[in-house]
């Protein structure tokens, strides 16, 4: 078998085919979709999501959904600085000393606050280091009439997350995901729209 | 077939050994890329375990800390525990300010070889291990108790008064000889100062007071330190404010330099002949002008005597005329002009001379009476550790270290080779923290 053989030849093309079109395909969209497991099972669905009362089998009314609380409860930062932060195992403990004591995870995690470190949670939202982000700039961004660009109320004056814009419905995943693409390009599609009047240059991202 | 034989002619029936391996090397290479090399590494985010008051991540207060960096007492400025910015600590009375040697300390504090606490390295006895200060300070007890009065304590400049009082108290305590070692020094200023002043404790000049400055090989640009050059840059500004004027910059020196190129006159003279030249300048100002008090004093004039201008303006290639003219600048701006010598002149064998004739012009200028130069900003200078070093290495060379203590020097990364000191350590049991 020498490469000048014809069936060499086009399971070579092939393979040369497969192995750049995996390439382009992987870097085009390395994020979206990215779901990894975190060290305490943490349902957002239970905590924000919206509340579905139940009557059980002892006539009891039961919240079976989540209790609606909101992003910034935890996620406290977004509005005053870059990252919108991840809750420090305090915050956790504002409930947990007197609710869900027995549960599973709520044990693992009061594992940690006994023992006094922090739990290493896994980064869902990861851009490259080389990519300045400021949660608090997007946020904050308003137009000339004042309202924020990035829309907290739709048509009919109904409000909506600002947070959904990039992370979408997090309130109704079980294990949290990457919704959008969070490359360059993603970026600058919303950065470009002339409403937005949002910089373009290198330098705004790059720094 | 002979399996040492490469056959040209692949065996007909299947893959050749070569052809083989290519192959199965392409296959594994794209299967390890599709399943893995696609993904970005998995990143963990460590929140607080209990989160400060008031802290805004990414935001962060920006938080101080004083420490001394180089001998200098410096504020450190940090976000989020990460120092960025080392700067002059507003307590520092003296005004010397930071070199480039303070800013690029910072830098230390990224590298990812510093050392994070005590390790432990026994010669030939395999690799290094983590210790920890209470191991390491009971070795040191007991191997100084051991080694009596072959023990050398060797460190870097000493620039703290209160380490050098701990080092005292411990070479009373234990018979510690202590070797004081910097790779860096002003030997021949602070011999000079010693000689013409009894004591190696430099005042600092006062470029923002003189009107004229003389350089003589001074390189203060080019080598930062001591806020001698913002000092300068105060009065290069032409918009002085009301009552003084913009200062006048000479520099007499070889080597083309920063000082020199942001001199208003430079005169190119050989290293060699700048301290002749400072020594007529003196004889044009003393003898001739007899200016300041030293003017009329024999045993001065008579050492000033070989160096007439006109004689020393021929060996050194200079126009007499200008050397006149100078001494005449100099003599108009008495109790205004300043002469500094340094850079690489200072650190030739005819440094010494060239110190000592500095310190004779700024005398019969009136430099030190007329508050030129600060001497409650006095500056000890580190000197002789070269001398102390060579010493060392020659006892370490003959055996007679029994215990070498390194505290923050690194003697065989940056003393002379010719002291061999790589070849000497092994033949002294040493401990370095």
């Amino acid at each position: 078998m020498s490469l000048g053989r014809t069936p060499v030849r086009i399971l070579m093309l092939v393979l040369a085919v497969a192995v750049t079109g995996s390439f382009a395909y992987a870097f085009s969209n390395v994020r979206k979709g990215y779901e990894p497991r975190q060290p305490i099972l943490f349902r957002h669905t239970r905590m924000a999501g919206t509340p579905v009362w139940q009557t059980d089998a002892t006539g009891a009314k039961v919240n079976v959904g989540g209790f609606g609380i909101p992003c910034v409860y935890c996620h406290t930062m977004p509005y005053k600085g870059r990252h919108s932060t991840v809750p420090s195992t305090a915050v956790c403990m504002n409930c947990h000393t007197s609710v869900g004591l027995g549960r599973e995870w709520v044990l693992k995690m009061k594992d940690y606050w006994d023992r006094g470190e922090p739990i290493p949670w896994v980064k869902v939202h990861d851009l490259p280091d080389f990519v300045y982000y400021d949660h608090s700039a997007h946020l904050n961004a308003k137009n000339e009439k004042g309202e924020p660009k990035i829309p907290n109320k739709d048509a009919q004056g109904k409000p909506i997350n600002q947070c959904e814009a990039c992370h979408g419905k997090v309130e109704t995943m079980e294990i949290v995901s990457v919704q959008n693409t969070f490359n360059m390009q993603w970026c600058l599609d919303c950065h470009r729209k002339p409403d937005m009047k949002a910089p373009t240059d290198c330098i705004a991202c790059h720094r | 077939m002979n399996p040492n034989e490469t056959s040209a002619q692949p065996d007909a029936s299947g893959l050749d050994r070569r052809e083989f391996l290519r192959l199965s090397g392409t296959l594994a290479a794209a299967g390890a890329l599709a399943s893995a090399g696609c993904q970005p590494p998995q990143e963990q985010t460590i929140p607080f375990h209990d989160m400060p008051e008031s802290l805004v991540d990414g935001m962060g207060r920006a938080r101080f800390f004083h420490t001394v960096v180089d001998g200098s007492p410096v504020l450190v400025r940090t976000r989020e525990g990460r120092p960025i910015l080392v700067a002059p600590s507003p307590t520092d009375a003296s005004g010397r300010g930071l070199t480039v040697r303070h800013q690029a300390a910072l830098m230390d504090l990224y590298d990812p070889d510093r050392a994070k606490g005590p390790v432990s390295v026994r010669r030939g006895k395999g690799p290094t291990v983590a210790s920890s200060w209470s191991v390491v300070g009971a070795e040191v007890v007991s191997r100084l108790a051991k080694a009596g009065s072959g023990a050398v304590l060797l460190t870097g400049p000493v620039a703290s008064p209160s380490l050098a009082a701990a080092i005292a108290a411990l070479s009373a305590h234990t018979g510690l000889k202590h070797v004081a070692w910097s790779p860096v020094e002003p030997d021949a200023a602070a011999s000079a100062c010693g000689q013409a002043f009894g004591s190696s404790s430099a005042p600092r000049p006062r470029l923002d007071k003189a009107d004229l400055v003389l350089g003589l090989g001074a390189e203060f640009l080019d080598r930062p330190a001591d806020g001698l050059e913002r000092d300068f840059a105060l009065r290069r500004s032409p918009d002085q404010a009301e009552g003084t004027k913009m200062s006048r910059f000479v520099q007499l020196e070889g080597r083309l330099t920063l000082t020199g190129a942001n001199a208003d006159k430079r005169i190119r003279v050989r290293d060699s002949q700048l301290a002749p030249l400072a020594c007529a300048l003196a004889h044009e100002l003393v003898v001739v002008k007899r200016t300041g008090p030293l003017a009329g004093n024999a045993a001065v004039e008579a050492a000033l005597a070989p160096f007439a201008v006109d004689a020393v303006a021929k060996t050194a290639a200079v126009p007499a005329e200008q050397l006149k003219a100078l001494a005449g600048e100099l003599a108009a701006a008495r109790g205004k002009a300043l002469v500094l010598a340094g850079g690489s002149a200072s650190g030739s064998t005819a440094g010494e001379a060239l110190e000592l004739a500095a310190l004779l012009l700024n005398v019969s200028l009136d430099a030190f009476s007329a508050g030129l130069f600060d001497e409650a900003a006095a500056e000890l200078l580190p000197s002789g550790s070269a001398k102390a070093l060579e010493a060392l290495a020659g006892e370490m060379h003959s055996g007679k270290v029994t215990l070498l203590v390194v505290a923050g020097a690194n003697p065989v990364y940056d003393a002379p080779a010719s002291l061999k000191l790589a070849e000497a350590l092994p033949k002294s049991p040493s401990s370095s923290p």
